[in-house]
């Protein structure tokens, strides 16, 4: 289990996250959601070990994460970027062997792996591709193989996936594809934490929510439990609209339009305006 | 039926047996070239002679040129061209970027100086420090300027979380510039025969070697080539980004500064030899990629045989176009080397490769 107590983190003077508290279960699909700026990658980055500068305790099994060397973490969580810049022209499957850089294996195990992990995601018949002639919902979905293959077979210990805003970029299709698979995993008892833009997207995926606004936690729970007006209009200071998606039986949030404003008084204190000479 | 991918990694399996064969086949007909013509047979028999497991009948002068003056001259051309070659591979690695070469960033230039400063001033440096570094103080001087230029350009470069490419390229532009100075004021205090040695060898010279520079120096390449070839898995992790190689479990900055302190070691030894060679640091980890994949098992590898056989070959140009007399190697390889790349970048452009 992944445990992370009163996570706070400052840059200068200004504070980045204050006093954040969440867990994560094996198995369990949790998303992050929250308007830019509210300090959602700042929180994976911390989780992750890849910024140690915070306060707050943060431990895998127990363990405290300060505690586990750069290998040795990297056995129990894998992460996978919003977007990955591949310089030179590898092939799928040199990319998905990358995930076990360094895992101490013979030959034969690691083609094993690397073949199972590129079955179970379906990029199998890419394998020999140069990665740069890829379409970006490929790319992304190779790229999500290669941290499968980092965490495969690797321990006993239940694994975590990180997720950040994997689905940015990626049109409809593919985003649900990325999500599907990430989903899949946590049937396999990995817990995945994801950062995701959409609500309605991280809805449909995710087991739990974690509200977040200006690095702070406004709600976490269930999704039926902290999906409503309420807390989505607090986080995003934005009108919406609560309806229910029948067919995936959860609801379903519909932002509301904003209305284009005339403002008069800016109007009247020129001297040449268009609108008021349309209009006199 | 061969799929495509068998035979991909066909040629990827018998890269390296390819270029050793390669290696010594020009190896041998090199060290047949000179204004004494020696057949690739005699070679062999004097080989197998030294041996003693024939006793062929060879002029003796064949006998002494073979062994006196081209052997190590060719042993030392091969350390070289595989210093270049690896360290290049190792840097356009770590640094993320296919136009990164030792000679762009700062690695040569910094080495020159400290070349030149030995070259020009060696006799006013202690006698403790002379009699302690012996054989050994040239390419220390040379390794410690090319190290300190490198970890400059670097950490201009380098921003929080990312070496920043255009800025690594432009602070290499930079510290070329103050090696340049450095070592035009040196020259600025250097007599006739100081000149002339410095000119020959800021062009390339490669006809300096002997048996004892071999010697002393071949431990200060090999050892760097040796470990460079071992952190081929985590210059794949970092070639897909430095964030994600940190997931993955690579202690990123630690091989990072290994693979500068190594480079900066095996360049700086190789320009203590024979001055600044251009080019093949920045071609060879190319031509390797392009013939085998990005893999850096074999991008590396490849590189160091790849660089002693360009370097070889390149030899040969220069020392038949002129004969007796003889080309500065530089001017081959740079004469050679960028009209190549610039079919290169424009190829790759096209397959987009880069």
């Amino acid at each position: 289990m992944l445990i992370a107590n009163n996570i706070s983190y400052t840059i200068g003077n200004k504070e980045i996250l204050h006093d954040v508290s969440f867990s994560l279960k094996p198995g369990e699909f949790k998303a992050v959601v929250g308007p830019n700026g509210a300090g959602k990658s700042s929180l994976l980055k911390i989780v992750i070990g890849e910024n140690k500068y915070y306060e707050g305790k943060v431990s895998y099994h127990d363990k405290p994460l300060k505690a586990f060397g750069i290998k040795e973490i990297s056995k129990v969580r894998a992460v996978l970027p919003q977007e990955s810049q591949v310089n030179f022209p590898f092939t799928v499957s040199e990319i998905v062997e990358m995930g076990r850089s360094t895992i101490m294996e013979k030959k034969s195990q690691l083609d094993k792996v690397v073949e199972e992990v590129m079955q179970s995601t379906g990029i199998a018949s890419l394998r020999e591709r140069n990665y740069h002639t890829l379409s970006g919902g490929e790319k992304q979905k190779v790229q999500l193989t290669r941290v499968m293959a980092q965490i495969w077979d690797c321990s006993n210990l239940p694994k975590f996936i990180f997720l950040d805003e994997p689905t940015a970029s990626l049109d409809m299709a593919q985003q649900h594809q990325i999500l599907g698979l990430a989903k899949q995993l946590c049937a396999k008892n990995v817990g995945i934490f994801a950062v995701i833009h959409d609500l309605n997207l991280a809805a449909q995926y995710a087991d739990n929510l974690m509200f977040m606004k200006k690095g702070e936690v406004i709600c976490q729970g269930s999704v039926k439990e902290v999906m409503n007006k309420q807390n989505i209009e607090k986080t995003f200071d934005h009108e919406v609209t609560m309806t229910f998606d029948e067919v995936n039986e959860i609801p379903y949030i519909l932002p509301k339009r904003n209305q284009p404003v005339v403002n008069h008084t800016i109007g009247k204190n020129l001297k040449y305006n268009s609108y008021e000479q349309i209009n006199s | 039926m061969i799929s495509h991918s068998t035979i991909k990694s066909n040629t990827k399996a018998l890269a390296i047996p390819f270029l050793i064969v390669l290696l010594i086949v020009v190896f041998i007909f090199s060290l047949g070239i000179g204004a004494l013509k020696i057949s690739g047979m005699e070679i062999i028999y004097l080989f197998l002679k030294n041996m003693g497991l024939a006793n062929a009948e060879v002029e003796e002068v064949k006998e002494i040129v073979l062994y006196d003056i081209r052997l190590p001259r060719l042993i030392q051309t091969i350390l070289i061209g595989a210093a270049l070659g690896i360290s290049g591979a190792a840097l356009q690695g770590i640094f993320r970027n296919p136009l990164v070469e030792p000679g762009l960033i700062g690695v040569s230039g910094g080495a020159a100086v400290g070349a030149v400063v030995v070259i020009i001033f060696g006799s006013y440096i202690a006698l403790p420090v002379q009699n302690f570094l012996g054989p050994y103080m040239l390419p220390v001087f040379a390794f410690t300027g090319s190290l300190i230029a490198t970890l400059t350009v670097y950490y201009i470069a380098k921003s929080v979380s990312k070496t920043n490419v255009t800025l690594l390229i432009l602070a290499g532009v930079a510290i070329m510039a103050l090696c340049q100075a450095l070592i035009g004021l040196a020259i600025f205090y250097a007599d006739d025969n100081q000149i002339r040695t410095y000119n020959f060898w800021i062009l390339g010279d490669l006809s300096s070697g002997n048996w004892e520079k071999v010697i002393t120096t071949a431990p200060l390449i090999i050892i760097p080539v040796i470990f460079i070839l071992r952190h081929s898995k985590s210059l794949n992790a970092i070639s897909i980004g430095e964030a994600e190689a940190y997931h993955m479990g690579v202690d990123v900055e630690k091989v990072k500064y290994l693979i500068i302190v190594l480079s900066a070691l095996a360049v700086g030894t190789a320009v203590s030899l024979a001055g600044i060679i251009a080019f093949i640091g920045l071609v060879i980890p190319h031509l390797v990629r392009l013939a085998y994949g990005p893999d850096h098992k074999i991008v590396l590898a490849g590189s160091a045989l790849g660089g002693g056989i360009l370097l070889m070959a390149a030899d040969i140009i220069a020392r038949m176009v002129v004969t007796p007399a003889e080309l500065p190697i530089g001017i081959v390889t740079a004469m050679i080397g960028t009209p190549f790349f610039i079919y290169l970048l424009i190829s790759s452009k096209r397959k987009r490769l880069i």
